[in-house]
């Protein structure tokens, strides 16, 4: 069972190892546009996501989350649209997590504050979606340090 | 409230999709310009002059989609307007 505590530490190490990992790549020189457009984004979301968590209670916390993943992806978009860069496939894969973790989100959101009044009979589906959220973070922080070091995936390169 | 948190990603994946869509069809209509510079890094004439040849079909069959689909004789060298033959 991952506790509450136990999350949020987790999450701060991956919000650290993210952080180191993205200036050790701009100061090598190995992030691309379109990768540093991203990681920065989501930096940034995170970051302020940890900060304002206090501003939430129990029926905003999870709009809050989601609208956090949202806010990367739009902001993201708007970036690529605006500086005219072309979107890499590792990207597109981020976005992908993002959207799973959104919808992650919104299920915990309707069946925890709108379905059922308490946690006992869900508890199985709290820990399932703590999980698959901090694996998605996990796999987030992965792809951008296989991006860094000079391992490659072949879904990682230019289509 | 939940509606129009749906209504957002719904909306972000019709843009992202959209942009992929663009991005992938700018790739498609570069490739053929990228080959055709890549010819002229062959090392000898007439390995430049098949490949050219090569070229133009690839490049015919991409620009006339249609009428590569309905004409009955097959895509050869002979049948396509090329620029090696006039030369």
């Amino acid at each position: 069972m991952i506790t509450v505590e136990l999350g949020y530490l987790i999450v701060k190490i991956i919000l650290a190892v993210l952080a180191v990992l993205f200036i050790y790549g701009i100061k090598k020189n190995r992030l691309d546009k379109t990768e540093i457009i991203i990681y920065a984004c989501v930096g940034i979301s995170y970051h302020f996501a940890q900060a304002l968590l206090e501003m939430t209670s129990f029926y905003t916390y999870y709009l809050y989350f989601a609208a956090c993943c949202m806010a990367v992806v739009a902001s993201s978009l708007f970036f690529h649209v605006i500086l005219r860069v072309e979107h890499s496939k590792s990207v597109y894969f981020v976005y992908g997590l993002l959207f799973f973790k959104f919808f992650m989100y919104m299920l915990l959101y309707r069946v925890r504050v709108i379905v059922y009044s308490s946690d006992e009979s869900i508890m199985w589906l709290i820990n399932t979606q703590s999980f698959l959220v901090l694996l998605s973070d996990f796999l987030i922080v992965l792809i951008l340090a296989l991006r860094v070091s000079k391992w490659k995936l072949r879904f990682m390169q230019f289509a | 409230m939940e509606i129009t948190f749906y209504a957002v990603c719904l909306i972000l994946i019709a843009i992202s999709v959209f942009i992929r869509t663009q991005e992938v069809k700018r790739r498609n209509e570069s490739y053929y310009l990228r080959a055709y510079f890549d010819i002229f890094e062959l090392p000898t004439l007439a390995e430049r002059a098949i490949a050219l040849e090569q070229w133009e079909c690839r490049a015919y069959k991409q620009a006339y989609p249609n009428l590569h689909n309905t004409n009955s004789s097959p895509l050869t060298s002979k049948n396509v307007v090329s620029i090696h033959k006039s030369i």
